[in-house]
């Protein structure tokens, strides 16, 4: 199925087209959301979401890009999206939680293991997500995209709506940011 | 023992990662919730639209009983006031001998 194909299907809504696109692209969205949320369960509700926004608001997709690029765009942002509310739902906790004894701060800060990782690379990998998580939203994409779902500078740059050389610079400043964070925790 | 190789193993622990894929039958999981949305979905706003007419309506009603009818019953009761005579004029006029006050008991 060619890609006009493809969205012509999905703007006719058939059931057909929509299956082959989820199963066509289900991997990289699941990878990409997993990288950004880190937990498997959040991951494969909002690769669903991701999916069923695709179908609704196909119309809107211009092809002014590819649409793999407009889907990585999609996941990206929802990711985004459920970490900000997650965010500022730990901050409604907290204040409800300053009245009470002893929870587990620990709860908070879960081990994230890739199920990609080679097994000798799963400890230093588990490490690198942690820092990961606290990188700033851009830099964490860009990181994500090109060296968990290894994606190239372009693609990357075409998802996030900014040039090569911005998304060259947030992959230093990631760099940098993740030896700081590394650094600090080791 | 510096901890920089340390660190540099740990940014390269991503080479060579193999793509995360979801569980088995994500396309029909996906395809049965896309249909429960597009069922939910009348019948979800339904009750919102409704809710909202009926508060719609509500607030016009109010608003009615509110400018309409309360002029007329506050200039009635104004009037009503006005030419109201209170009870113990009515009672010094029919008993003039009756005090109007209760005055304590001469001793």
């Amino acid at each position: 199925m060619t890609e006009q194909e493809l969205i012509r299907g999905l703007r006719a809504h058939e059931e057909e087209s929509f299956r082959w696109l989820v199963e066509n692209y289900q991997a990289a969205v699941y990878n990409t959301v997993l990288g950004i949320v880190q937990s498997a369960s959040d991951a494969e509700d909002i690769s669903q979401e991701v999916f069923i926004q695709v179908f609704r608001s196909i119309d809107q997709f211009k092809g002014e890009s590819k649409l793999s690029t407009w889907v990585y765009r999609i996941a990206t942002t929802k990711s985004l999206d459920f970490l900000r509310g997650k965010k500022s739902k730990k901050r409604f906790a907290f204040f409800h939680r300053l009245g009470l004894p002893g929870e587990d701060r620990e709860m908070e800060i879960t081990e994230f293991h890739h199920p990609g990782v080679a097994a000798e690379q799963k400890e230093t990998a588990a490490l690198l997500f942690r820092a990961i998580a606290k990188l700033p939203d851009n830099q964490k994409t860009a990181f994500i995209l090109t060296r968990l779902e290894q994606l190239s500078h372009a693609e990357t740059s075409n998802i996030m709506k900014i040039t090569i050389p911005a998304v060259e610079s947030l992959l230093h400043r990631a760099k940098l940011n993740l030896k700081k964070i590394l650094k600090m925790e080791l | 023992m510096s901890s920089t190789p340390n660190i540099e193993n740990i940014l390269n622990s991503l080479e060579g990662v193999r793509r995360a894929e979801p569980r088995p039958f994500f396309a029909a999981r996906v395809i049965q919730r896309l249909q429960e949305k597009n069922q939910m979905t009348p019948s979800f706003y339904w009750p919102k639209f409704a809710l909202a007419v009926s508060a719609l309506f509500i607030l016009i009603a109010l608003n009615l009983i509110l400018f309409l009818s309360p002029l007329r019953s506050i200039d009635q009761a104004i009037s009503d006031w006005n030419s109201a005579t209170p009870d113990w004029v009515v009672d010094y006029t029919e008993n003039p001998g009756t005090s109007i006050y209760e005055l304590p008991p001469d001793k």
